[in-house]
């Protein structure tokens, strides 16, 4: 578990960068949205549309208040930054898809959005701004396991056709995406997982410290 | 020493058996099946050679070892002499002893084996090669002199451990690239334990390491440098490629992103180099207990992927190929083993459509009964659907060994290499220069899906062939037409 290491831990093995670079253009405003854990993954493209001339907004949401994550770092880059939560504990509340579809309505130009969070959260953003004909683009999370190619574990279902999300993706036109493909076969080794979180929350209980 | 046997005494002598494991325990476990010859039978079995005037065997062999020579001193009960022999041709005799397909190659070609048994040519392989490295006493192959030229091998499977070899012994400065966190390549994550013990191959890369070749693992040749990249930024002086056939290939039928289908890189990924097996692997596999698992395919890939389903506690392990059973690829050895631990073979079928759950999770393939027609380009009788013939059998796991088609990825940051229409990189076969000057390729890159042996053939012609250009050679752009 990454986020139990210390300072001065060390992680057996790293390979990358893999897969292919995103599309960074001036595409004019940009929407960055980012779910829980997936706001760290968007930043770095946050980042990068800026660098490249583009007006971006941040969507960054959480179940609430302490799930929102890089507030600061997203603000110090873009023009506008939204923070939404489930439960209202904190800025807009309700989903990212409902921040977004306000700003749709409010008839703010939009030329691009980047999703980054949980399957059905960026399903939801395609289904957005599908109506709109606005270009979508979402980083999809399948599960991997040499991240080269070799495996084919990661295929996705995109425009009717199978991609290795490794290194074909893992950015993919969200209004192409099976998204319903993805979250079914995200649950291959759901049984397992759970089965490893309880033995793992129970080490943690053991040792007295939070999981999380 | 032996006493001299007549050429008629020498042909009644019985073939020696490989000792196995009991075929009902092994199938509960990853221990290597062949046990490997004693001594005793190794010089019995080293006795049935008729050394050939005019030796077919080594025509047979694809890096053409001399197999009389080594075995004359097998029968000597010279072992450390024989191995040496061995390696003037192969650096890797204890792998290829284990699977090369002999009954092809070597033994193939064998003139015992007209009227009688071929000598077992890869059991003696494999016993000199285990004695060695069992009793300790390996002494690294003089290195010469440093010629200050640096090499980079892409890939750490059999075509660059060849070529590594080679060009260590050369006096060149060498450094293999592997995209994975452990070496080896095939040999670690594809052959199963059972098979090939990773120990084994873990033992050859120790000897090139202490030889002076450099191993960086975890370095996606492609995404962290490119080709020019090795040349320009790090100042290698040649490039070989040898990172094998990657991107598995799939049946292309409906239903094959349903949850239990598997391509066999992955099944064998998963146990093989992330020990899926094991209590609290942190890669696992779907639960095979008691399940019905089918692997399509005839090759050794899918032997070894039947096989493993088997150990993993399958209900039912199963074969299913589209042409019979005479037609298969596996090596002979591999398909009585398989057979020895229940494994059924199905032939003449071919998938129509996987059947899947509401929740999307596999539940059965539709299969088409095949018959034999005429031969098609590969000499084999083409099947052909038996109109009508359709048949649905219920499975929970499906693992497609079908082959594999060159990995993108070195030609995605290497534009300027010429590819066939099927993907594999264009490459002059007795040199593997590539049309890019420096540049060198071998084995399944090169050739598609291939075995072990004739990528290290292709690793150590193309390691030749670079010693020569780093010696002032010209580079002959015709050589890659």
């Amino acid at each position: 578990m990454l986020n139990l290491l210390e300072a001065g831990d060390t992680v057996a093995d790293l390979a990358g960068p893999l897969g292919m670079p995103s599309e960074i253009e001036r595409f004019g405003t940009a929407v960055v949205i980012g779910g829980g854990v997936g706001t760290a993954i968007a930043y770095p493209t946050a980042v990068a549309l800026a660098e490249a001339g583009n007006e971006v907004i941040a969507i960054i949401g959480g179940r609430s208040r302490e799930y929102v994550i890089l507030e600061s770092e997203m603000a110090a880059v873009c023009a506008e930054v939204f923070p939404t939560t489930d439960d209202g504990s904190y800025g807009y509340h309700g989903f990212v898809t409902a921040k977004l579809a306000d700003l749709i309505a409010e008839g703010r130009q939009i030329d691009y959005v980047m999703a980054i969070g949980p399957v059905p959260m960026m399903q939801a953003v395609a289904e957005v701004t599908r109506p709109h004909g606005i270009k979508t683009v979402v980083s999809l999370n399948p599960i991997m396991v040499d991240g080269t190619g070799m495996c084919g574990g990661c295929r996705v279902h995109v425009g009717g056709e199978t991609k290795f999300a490794c290194v074909d993706g893992p950015e993919f036109d969200a209004h192409l995406v099976d998204f319903d493909l993805l979250q079914r076969r995200n649950t291959a080794y759901a049984a397992f997982e759970h089965f490893r979180r309880e033995g793992f929350a129970e080490k943690c209980r053991l040792a007295g410290t939070e999981t999380s | 020493m032996a006493p001299e046997l007549t050429r008629r005494e020498r042909m009644k002598l019985p073939r020696q058996e490989m000792p196995e494991r009991d075929p009902a325990r092994r199938a509960t476990n990853f221990e290597e099946v062949n046990l490997g010859l004693s001594a005793e039978a190794a010089v019995a079995e080293a006795q049935r050679c008729l050394l050939c005037a005019r030796p077919t065997c080594i025509e047979g062999c694809p890096v053409s070892v001399d197999i009389p020579g080594f075995i004359q001193l097998v029968a000597e009960r010279r072992f450390d002499e024989a191995v040496g022999v061995i390696k003037r041709d192969n650096s890797l005799p204890a792998i290829c002893g284990r699977v090369c397909p002999q009954e092809d190659q070597c033994e193939g070609a064998c003139v015992l084996g007209r009227k009688h048994r071929p000598v077992a040519i890869g059991y003696l392989e494999r016993f000199v090669a285990d004695q060695e490295r069992i009793q300790g006493g390996r002494v690294a192959s003089p290195v010469k002199v440093n010629t200050g030229k640096r090499v980079a091998i892409v890939g750490s499977g059999p075509a660059g451990l060849a070529c590594a070899t080679d060009l260590i012994k050369a006096g060149h400065d060498v450094t293999v690239f592997e995209a994975l966190h452990e070496l080896g390549g095939v040999l670690v994550y594809g052959i199963p334990e059972f098979r090939l013990p990773k120990e084994i191959v873990r033992a050859e890369i120790d000897q090139l390491a202490a030889m002076g070749v450099r191993f960086e693992t975890n370095a996606v040749i492609g995404m962290i440098d490119t080709i020019d990249d090795l040349f320009e930024k790090e100042g290698y002086d040649a490039v070989f490629i040898g990172v094998g056939a990657g991107l598995p290939r799939f049946l292309d039928v409906p239903g094959e992103n349903l949850i239990g289908v598997y391509s066999a890189n992955e099944f064998l990924t998963r146990v093989n180099l992330m020990k899926a097996y094991a209590e609290g692997a942190e890669t696992p596999l779907l639960d095979l207990y008691q399940k019905n698992v089918a692997v399509f395919g005839g090759g050794n890939t899918a032997m070894d992927a039947v096989r493993t389903a088997r150990r993993l506690g399958a209900a039912r392990a199963m074969i299913l190929y589209r042409r019979s059973e005479e037609e298969m690829p596996a090596r002979a050895e591999e398909v009585e083993h398989a057979k020895a631990e229940s494994i059924e073979f199905m032939t003449l079928v071919a998938p129509l459509e996987l059947q899947g759950n509401d929740d999307g999770w596999l539940s059965g393939v539709r299969l088409q009964r095949m018959e034999l027609g005429e031969p098609d380009d590969s000499g084999r009788r083409r099947p052909e659907p038996i109109e009508g013939d359709v048949f649905d059998l219920p499975i929970d796991v499906a693992v497609v060994a079908i082959g594999n088609r060159p990995n993108p990825l070195i030609h995605k940051t290497a534009p300027d290499l010429e590819e066939t229409p099927w993907g594999t990189l264009v490459a002059d076969s007795e040199t593997g220069r590539t049309g890019k000057v420096g540049v060198f390729a071998g084995g399944d890159i090169v050739s598609g899906g291939a075995t072990v042996i004739l990528a290290m053939g292709a690793g150590r012609r193309a390691a030749a062939s670079i010693c020569e250009y780093l010696d002032g050679g010209v580079w002959e752009l015709s050589a890659a037409e």
